[in-house]
């Protein structure tokens, strides 16, 4: 498949960061996944996949960070266009109801997973709101049958498809 | 970071794009002998066709559009260059017709019966009524999936019927053993049964209405339930040997298949409404040897009936599927080019078909768009081979009539079904991942070859048996 | 002898005088109206009674006195005058106050018409009257005055107290709060000493267990004829440290630059591969196709990984267990020596989360233990790094600094926040002062009272010195004080 979407996964913690990509293998037929372990480094990710013409399609993001904020980046990433579509999903277990009414009012934030997390909750998650952006996005979403939302891309396909 | 991405700007596109531009200019540059100046334009506009069509550089009914535009621009009686006096260019207005085509007032028909299916969920619900009667035994379950998906997809379009059922195959699916082969027949039993149904009626996919366009272009109208009485009892001996191939050669190891439909037909006022336009809309399709009614006319009473009513709403009538119509069109543009320019006759002239059998001819058209459609779209092969088809067909004489040849053209393209690329059903049934290309190949392989046997050696004899050949 | 005076000479007459004149005109003209006696006690007229002329008394005393809520309210009784019943008389005919008398009276009752009478025909005698009743009037008027005056006073008395009160609740609010807020705190403290213990169990198992894994792990690779590269990758993965998000891009890229297959370069650097040279020659003993065989090499580097994660996150948290345990013990054992470094050192673990974007920078001395109760030392430190946390808003640097001096520990928290206004400083450790506005914060920021309170019981004293950008609590502690101290909740 052609320019993947990209699942950015935004956590500083190597032990953890690891385990979430662990999780998140399953998707790597229809996304690439991409870490950062700082701010600054998934702003450089962010570029790259630009660059790359790879549409974000989700970012998974710790809060406590050093630096700036999981909360914070999110917030500033709304102001981006190129980001309206990309899927925003808090995982943390140290937010506080104060960042998490801010992440949700002023970054969009689409979904919260609590730490520990277990592998179900975060894929279930991931697949919902990654077929919710390939929906949204893809001209064909065909491709993502197998590994996300079957039948909602199937749905989406019998309301929208054509023969060529 | 993708260092190696970027290095790829050779893409099949780009290719594509170029080579278009290329083949354009060849015969400015190089004429072909015997081929007159307005023949020579067209051979430029169908090389550019090919290129475009094959490598989708530009979306499919872009390619059309500039088909059109090129049509006019070049071989119309408004041609930018003056063409020679014995040359009497169509009018342009005729290339823009191409878009208003009768057959594709029947085939916006077929549109707007589909849509107002799936929004009532006629199909889910009927498809329940109707698998009832197969029970539960895996093999009948599969004939009962595989009929009942054909019979939709000759009225809606071949993916949305596919993913639709594998909606409700899938959850089955799930449910049989890891490494199960049944898994096989149940993911392929759908798209080979969509691909196949798609055959049946006039309506039920692209290349049908490119092959009846290019025939209504020279004057012959082939009713609805003409086509049906043609194609539809062959269609379902393909089916048959395709449905019996896959529980052989894929049995599913279970000895009971639970398939659930949660649904109720809808009752509303809306949907009633419906149900009788859908209805009497089939009707009169059927009926049109007793009423003579054309069934472009028929096509059209859905359109009215659901729009002034608002069955569907100003939004869903944005979102259908005009590019199929555009597409469509093009390919009537090309044709018709191509047959006022004399192209077909020079291109015919270049092979000596005099010692060729028909049904070898007959045979070559249809593997000709097989092959094609294997690897491209099928309503660009249409576009591309029907032309030819049919002026093959005429040189030949009397022994194929241009009904034949076209309908080969248009029935070879959908029995192309051996990679995930062939068709966006076939691309469904893979992404879904419970499929292998080996197998896929393997069923397209069968479903191709009943096919064409069974189109090419035996259906003509029985078309003349029974007085359908016009 | 009676001599006839103008008005304004009988008003510079003394009381007596006047009274006497009046008294001797009315028996004069009246011929001797008979003396009337009365006890003690005894009621004269009653509110609302017609009276139908006035009261003289000759002797003894009485009082004007009204009921109000059931209540004897009385007005006058110094100032009642001799002549009674002179607001009847003014023209309401009923009478306006009770009258009882304090002592045995004796008194002329002379009525309306008599007295008209008397007047008519005394000239002096009207002067005389006249003379009384502006007398008794004013003597009335200005003990209303007076009245007026009291119940101001008395109202503003009132008010104060009511003030006073009020504060006194709300300082009892905050007091109850505050010693909610410690209990909760001591209460949490013997919970978290209760579950870091428990924790110890498990946690003992983790790191023991993932030792063995690998120990069998290691045994069991070696077995297999293809062990020493998978051993190697096994190895590999324990021993390196984690690459950094952007060194792994770095070396995909790299890796893809040269193999010109972004996929394949992916799934090389998730399989622990460094570069082509390092992959040749890991894959030639192998067998299957080249994604087969970089598979099985991944699967042993990622199970290198895993272990190694196992272990190191086991290792932190049997860290904090530590620290909790360190900093929860002893709330209620007796005073001992006091390592200050250790619960320094166990506080700030316990911040971790708090302290991701803060530098921490420690300047600690070599210095002697003190003599207190370790739990209770832990929460100065607690409250003090926790305000200087909030002051900074998380981050910032965060200095601590130890030092014997003088024969005291001194032990400073320096933040590089705001600063506290000069006016606030006077204040902070007051039991009231609070810049949180009555929002609670579960279990820190008790408050610098308290701290100040366990700094003074240890035989200490506790200071601050803020400007912008610097702020230093410097607390003295006195080096083995050998006294018992008392401890916070005495049994």
């Amino acid at each position: 498949m052609k320019n993947k979407p990209v699942i950015l996964c935004l956590e500083d913690e190597p032990e953890v960061r690891d385990a979430i990509l662990r999780d998140l293998a399953p998707f790597k037929p229809v996304a690439r996944l991409e870490a950062a372990d700082h701010v600054e480094d998934a702003k450089e990710v962010l570029a790259a996949s630009a660059a790359a013409g790879e549409p974000i399609g989700l970012i998974l993001c710790d809060h406590l960070m050093p630096g700036i904020s999981g909360v914070e980046f999110l917030v500033g990433l709304q102001q981006d266009p190129a980001y309206a579509q990309t899927r925003k999903v808090l995982i943390t277990g140290q937010a506080g109801l104060e960042d998490t009414v801010r992440a949700v009012n002023e970054a969009r934030l689409h979904h919260y997973i609590a730490k520990p997390w277990t592998a179900e909750e975060l894929q279930a998650t991931v697949r919902d709101q990654l077929t919710e952006f390939v929906l949204a996005t893809q001209d064909d979403p065909t491709p993502f049958i197998g590994v996300l939302d079957g039948p909602r891309i199937l749905e989406h396909i019998a309301a929208t498809g054509r023969d060529k | 970071m993708n260092a190696a991405k970027q290095n790829k700007w050779l893409t099949v596109k780009s290719v594509g794009g170029i080579l278009a531009i290329i083949f354009f200019f060849i015969p400015f540059f190089f004429p072909a002998e015997g081929l007159s100046v307005a023949g020579n334009r067209m051979l430029s506009i169908f090389l550019m066709a090919v290129a475009l069509w094959i490598t989708e550089a530009i979306p499919l009914h872009a390619t059309a559009a500039l088909i059109i535009m090129l049509n006019i621009l070049l071989i119309s009686n408004r041609a930018l260059f003056s063409l020679p006096d014995d040359f009497s260019a169509p009018p342009f207005a005729s290339f823009f017709a191409t878009l208003a085509s009768p057959i594709l007032m029947l085939f916006l028909g077929g549109f707007f019966l589909a849509d107002g299916a799936a929004k009532f969920k006629l199909d889910r619900n009927l498809a329940k009524t109707l698998l009832k009667p197969f029970g539960s035994k895996p093999a009948n379950i599969i004939l009962g999936m595989m009929l009942i998906v054909a019979v939709f997809s000759m009225f809606m379009s071949n993916t949305a019927a596919t993913a639709a059922f594998m909606a409700v195959v899938l959850p089955v699916i799930a449910k049989l053993p890891e490494g199960d082969r049944g898994r096989a027949a149940l993911a392929l039993c759908i798209p080979v049964a969509a691909n196949v149904g798609g055959m049946g009626t006039p309506v039920g996919t692209p290349p049908n209405a490119i092959a009846l366009g290019a025939l209504n272009a020279q004057g012959i109208n082939i009713s609805f339930v003409h086509w049906m009485a043609m194609v539809f009892p062959f269609m379902l001996i393909v089916l048959l040997a395709a449905w019996q191939f896959l529980v052989r050669v894929f049995p599913p190891s279970v000895k009971e298949i639970k398939i659930e439909i949660n649904s109720t037909y809808d009752r509303s006022p809306q949907a009633i409404l419906f149900y009788f336009t859908a209805g009497l809309t089939l009707l009169l399709w059927f009926t049109e040897p007793l009423h003579g009614i054309s069934s472009a006319i028929v096509g059209f009473v859905p359109v009215v009936v659901m729009l002034s009513t608002r069955l569907i709403s100003e939004k869903e009538f944005h979102s259908m599927q005009w590019s199929v119509l555009w597409l469509v069109a093009g390919g009537i543009a090309l044709g018709s080019g191509v047959g006022a320019t004399g192209l077909d006759e020079w291109l015919i002239g270049l092979v000596p078909w005099d010692n060729v059998p028909v049904a070898a001819v007959a045979g070559m058209l249809a593997l000709t768009a097989l092959a094609f459609s294997t690897i491209i779209s099928n309503s660009a092969t249409a576009n591309l081979v029907v032309p030819i088809a049919m002026s093959l067909s005429v040189s030949l004489g009397d022994e194929m009539s241009r009904v034949a040849a076209a309908m080969f053209v248009a029935i070879g393209a959908s029995l192309a079904m051996m990679l995930p690329i062939s068709t966006p059903p076939n691309a469904i049934a893979y992404s879904s991942g419970q499929v292998k290309t080996k197998q896929m190949a393997l069923s397209g392989a069968l479903v191709g070859t009943v096919g064409l046997l069974v189109f090419i050696l035996v259906a003509p004899r029985v078309w003349d048996l029974f007085g359908l050949m016009p | 002898m009676v001599t006839t005076r103008t008005l304004l000479e009988r008003l510079h007459e003394p009381d007596e005088t006047v009274e006497a004149h009046l008294v001797a005109e009315l028996d004069r003209l009246l011929g001797q109206p008979a003396r009337q006696q009365a006890a003690a006690d005894e009621i004269l007229f009653q509110q609302g009674e017609e009276l139908g002329g006035v009261i003289i008394l000759l002797e003894g005393q009485v009082k004007l006195y009204k009921m109000i809520n059931e209540q004897e309210v009385v007005f006058h009784s110094q100032t009642v005058g001799r002549l009674l019943g002179l607001l009847a008389l003014s023209g309401l005919a009923h009478a306006f106050f009770n009258c009882r008398t304090i002592t045995p009276v004796t008194y002329l009752r002379i009525s309306v018409e008599s007295l008209d009478r008397a007047l008519q025909h005394s000239e002096d005698l009207q002067q005389v009257f006249l003379t009384v009743i502006m007398r008794s009037m004013a003597r009335r008027s200005t003990r209303l005055v007076e009245l007026q005056a009291e119940v101001l006073a008395l109202n503003k008395n009132l008010a104060r107290e009511r003030d006073a009160l009020a504060q006194t609740l709300r300082e009892l609010q905050q007091a109850q709060s505050l010693l909610v807020e410690s209990e909760k705190m001591a209460t949490l403290g013997h919970l978290a000493a209760g579950v870091a213990h428990e924790l110890n169990n498990p946690i003992a198992a983790i790191n023991r267990s993932a030792d063995f894994l690998q120990a069998d792990l290691q045994a069991l690779t070696a077995e297999l004829p293809e062990g020493g590269v998978f051993g190697e990758m096994l190895q590999r993965a324990l021993t390196h440290k984690p690459l950094s998000s952007r060194e792994q891009r770095a070396r995909r890229t790299a890796l893809a630059e040269v193999l010109d297959d972004d996929t394949w370069a992916e799934t090389l650097v998730e399989a622990g591969l460094e570069d082509v040279a390092d992959y040749e020659r890991l894959v030639t003993g192998l067998t299957g196709s080249r994604a087969e065989r970089v598979a099985q090499l991944g699967r042993y580097y990622q199970l290198g990984s895993a272990l190694r994660n196992i272990k190191g996150c086991s290792q932190r948290i049997a860290g904090l267990v530590k620290s909790l345990r360190g900093y929860s013990r002893a709330d209620q054992a007796d005073a001992a020596p006091v390592d200050i470094h250790e619960g320094l050192e166990d506080t700030l673990c316990l911040f971790t989360n708090r302290l991701r974007a803060v530098k921490v920078e420690k300047q600690f001395a070599a210095i002697p233990p003190v003599h207190g109760h370790a739990g209770e030392l832990n929460q100065v430190w607690t409250n003090l790094i926790a305000n200087a946390l909030d002051a900074m808003q998380d981050s910032g640097q965060l200095t601590l600094v130890t030092a014997e001096r003088d024969g005291e520990v001194v032990v400073q928290v320096q933040d590089n926040g705001p600063g506290i206004p000069p006016a606030h400083q006077s204040r902070i450790f007051d039991v009231r002062f609070s810049t949180r506005q009555g929002r609670m914060e579960f279990g820190l920021g008790l408050g610098l009272s308290i701290v100040r309170n366990i700094v003074s019981r240890h035989g200490g004293r506790i200071t601050v010195g803020s400007e912008p950008g610097c702020t230093v609590f410097s607390v003295c502690l006195p080096v083995a004080h050998q006294h018992s101290i008392p401890t916070r909740n005495p049994k």
